[in-house]
């Protein structure tokens, strides 16, 4: 999920966003407003978490100026299926989830429109996703090689849609971060269903990283935004996992520039743990990210900050 | 007089309501007595679980449903209680 920081980011990244037309757009869609150091300090700490207020209004500028490609419709569906899954008080939440799935495998069969196909398989995808750790934290082998290899299938359908859809609509064509992000799922699902202190030694994962150019399309990506901080720590994560010292430290840098906390490794950013603490980093704190390595990076972001003062 | 008598009343009804309540303590106690080993030597002398109570186990885990008590399906609702994501995993993107 795009957090609010990102999305602070892309609306202020935009040509004539300065901080005062920012708060004249917040203003426009809310009464209440925003106050100005409360916008600033979001912009610039990625463990920050937004109070409702904020979120709300941030989302729907977001939505103003980058609206969502894929139907509406089928967009309030995955939001209400999010709720249902992360709901923890749902009686007998597996079935109705099972009950959205049988209609949306049906539906997926008899749609035509190639953007509405990509979100039902989207969709489809996510349940299958959220189901990968609970088979694998309970042991079930069949059921999560299954749910993991029907998620990718899925993921794999909605990026062919979107493809096809671009092919013959230039003018509509959907953006390349929402074929990164179906990636992402796809390699999520590699992921997740190897436990942790596993990964660094699966073959699945390594094999499909190399096979799907994962770590260029994540540099891409960071070109065009540098403040995805996510982007930034996945692909460290897997240039860690590679092995690559290269790519961790390229990763590693971005991350600093988004935000110096991240010299430290013991930060968490919203919703993620410390660098530190994660096991699929092991290789990169260990090989790359030494108390030398972070005190020259740090030296080198000072200096470059005072160069800019001066 | 009526007050200080419906007074009388209602706490002799509290102190048997309490003896009541207490006594049944004693036979939950008995029956965990009677079916379950002492887990130390149980595992010790390599004794399973008897298998009365692991079936009672799986009822209490996956009561909400219907097809796990027909032993055809394992249920997710069950498993949703006993999963937490890995704080590392990889979250998806909508």
């Amino acid at each position: 999920m795009t957090t609010v920081f990102n999305k602070i980011h892309r609306l202020k990244q935009q040509p004539g966003w300065t901080w005062d037309h920012f708060l004249t757009e917040i203003d426009k869609c809310s009464t209440a407003g925003v106050d100005e150091k409360t916008l600033y300090s979001h912009y610039r700490e990625p463990h920050k978490k937004p109070n409702g207020h904020l979120e709300k209004l941030i989302n729907q500028l977001h939505d103003d100026c980058f609206p969502n490609p894929f139907p509406e419709d089928l967009n309030r569906l995955m939001r209400l299926y999010n709720h249902l899954f992360n709901c923890k008080k749902h009686m007998a939440k597996e079935k109705d989830i099972q009950d959205l799935e049988f209609f949306l495998q049906h539906q997926s069969q008899r749609e035509d429109d190639s953007l509405r196909v990509s979100r039902l398989h989207w969709l489809l995808g996510n349940i299958g996703f959220d189901r990968i750790p609970l088979y694998r934290d309970n042991g079930m082998r069949e059921q999560l090689a299954l749910c993991k290899q029907q998620a990718i299938n899925h993921y794999q359908k909605s990026v062919s849609a979107i493809e096809s859809h671009n092919q013959q609509s230039a003018q509509t064509a959907v953006g390349a971060s929402h074929l990164y992000k179906a990636r992402h799922n796809i390699l999520a699902c590699y992921l997740n269903a190897v436990p942790q202190a596993s990964r660094a030694k699966d073959a699945d994962i390594i094999d499909y990283l190399k096979a799907s150019n994962y770590i260029a399309m994540s540099r891409q990506t960071l070109d065009a935004e540098p403040f995805q901080w996510t982007i930034a720590r996945n692909g460290l994560r897997f240039s860690s996992l590679l092995e690559n010292e290269a790519d961790v430290k390229y990763f590693f840098k971005a991350l600093v520039l988004i935000s110096q906390r991240f010299l430290s490794l013991d930060y968490e950013p919203l919703n993620h743990g410390a660098i530190g603490d994660g096991d699929d980093f092991q290789w990169a704190i260990e090989n790359v990210l030494t108390s030398d390595y972070l005190a020259s990076v740090k030296a080198a972001t000072e200096k470059k900050g005072k160069g800019k003062c001066a | 007089m009526k007050k200080i008598r419906s007074l009388i009343v209602l706490s002799t009804i509290s102190i048997l309501l309490l003896i009541g309540g207490c006594a049944t303590v004693p036979d939950v106690n008995e029956r965990e007595s009677v079916f379950s080993p002492e887990p130390s030597s149980a595992q010790s002398i390599g004794i399973s679980e008897p298998e009365e109570l692991k079936a009672e186990g799986l009822r209490l885990e996956d009561s909400g449903s219907e097809v796990d008590s027909h032993g055809v399906e394992p249920s997710a609702d069950g498993l949703f209680k006993k999963s937490d994501q890995q704080s590392d995993d990889m979250e998806r993107l909508d």
